[in-house]
């Protein structure tokens, strides 16, 4: 996840996100923030919380 | 002049768990008054900022601790930090890219299954009468303790030798894929090469190259800049430790590093 931020440069990237409730894909949406908080807890035990956003013309 | 570094804990960590981690990256925004937005990225506006807590420190790691942060004058002098959470590493998945630096006769070819179902291993033919190295070098402090590990397969018995700083380990290489670790101090002088050897006409299949400051191998992390942060800094001026009995102290140590121009 922390590639993906750096590699997308935060917000400014865009990328196609799939819903996860639906699977409708949406083919234009980017992070809300350029902010990326990791908690890691343990050993593989890594949090952090992302806010995707569409972006419509 | 090699720039001061970090320091590690008796154990080899360089930090315990918690740790947290925030990456602040910049992105120029222009509103328009039609609502549009234009957006640029500006990469170097990246900070990335550590959350170090340290609990039931003795007496010896306190002391290492708060003489860093006196020698550092606070937040006043700049350090090498090596990031506990990642791979030192950078390209881990781009052996091809410049940071490696392969042997003139080692030949390289990606897209290779790898063990964790992907497609991201590399196969490694070394069609030459003598060993050729897949090398990176990082300029970090030789007397560190690390771990250096690797996925390796190979369709025929072989062996491979890992090589970090002046270290080296061979190790057998069978067709079904093996995780070598190979932990080890006292690496030499800096700049220090970590990697691969091959033997001669060997083809190996390799995957998730990664050096940790830490005696253990945890699991792989792809990387693209690596773990390796020159010009750190403390983010604070004021150090505060609580001891909670005989050799026995917590303090929490919060880092700020800074992509600059």
């Amino acid at each position: 996840m922390e590639e993906f931020f750096t590699s997308n440069s935060g917000r400014f990237g865009t990328f196609a996100f799939t819903d996860p409730w639906d699977g409708t894909v949406y083919p234009t949406c980017s992070l809300e923030s350029d902010d990326l908080d990791v908690t890691m807890a343990a050993e593989m035990n890594g949090s952090l919380e992302l806010t995707i956003v569409e972006n419509r013309q | 002049m090699t720039a001061p570094i970090y320091p590690q804990l008796s154990s080899g960590a360089l930090s315990q768990f918690p740790v947290q981690k925030r990456r602040r990256l910049r992105t120029v925004c222009n509103v328009s008054e039609d609502g549009r937005h234009v957006r640029l990225s500006d990469p170097t506006g990246t900070a990335t900022e550590w959350r170090l807590t340290y609990a039931d420190l003795t007496d010896v790691e306190m002391a290492t601790i708060r003489d860093f942060f006196a020698a550092a004058e606070g937040t006043l002098n700049s350090f090498t930090f090596l990031d506990p959470t990642g791979n030192l590493l950078a390209n881990s998945d781009e052996l091809d890219h410049p940071v490696w630096e392969a042997g003139p006769l080692l030949a390289l070819s990606k897209g290779e299954a790898d063990p964790v179902g992907g497609l991201s291993a590399w196969r490694l033919f070394n069609r030459s009468d003598g060993v050729q190295n897949l090398l990176q070098s990082l300029g970090i402090p030789g007397i560190y303790l690390y771990c250096f590990s690797v996925y390796v397969r190979s369709q025929t018995a072989t062996t491979v030798t890992v090589v970090v700083g002046s270290q080296r380990a061979t190790r057998a290489v069978t067709p079904a894929w093996n995780r070598i670790e190979f932990s080890t101090r006292d690496l030499g002088v800096e700049p220090i090469a970590f990697g691969l050897e091959c033997e001669a006409g060997s083809i190996l299949d390799v995957y998730g190259m990664q050096l940790e400051p830490q005696a253990w191998a945890s699991g792989f992390k792809s990387t693209g800049r690596g773990g390796v942060y020159e010009g750190a800094r403390l983010a604070d001026d004021l150090l505060k430790v609580t001891t909670s009995g005989q050799n026995c102290h917590s303090c929490t140590v919060n880092i700020i590093h800074v992509d600059h121009l």
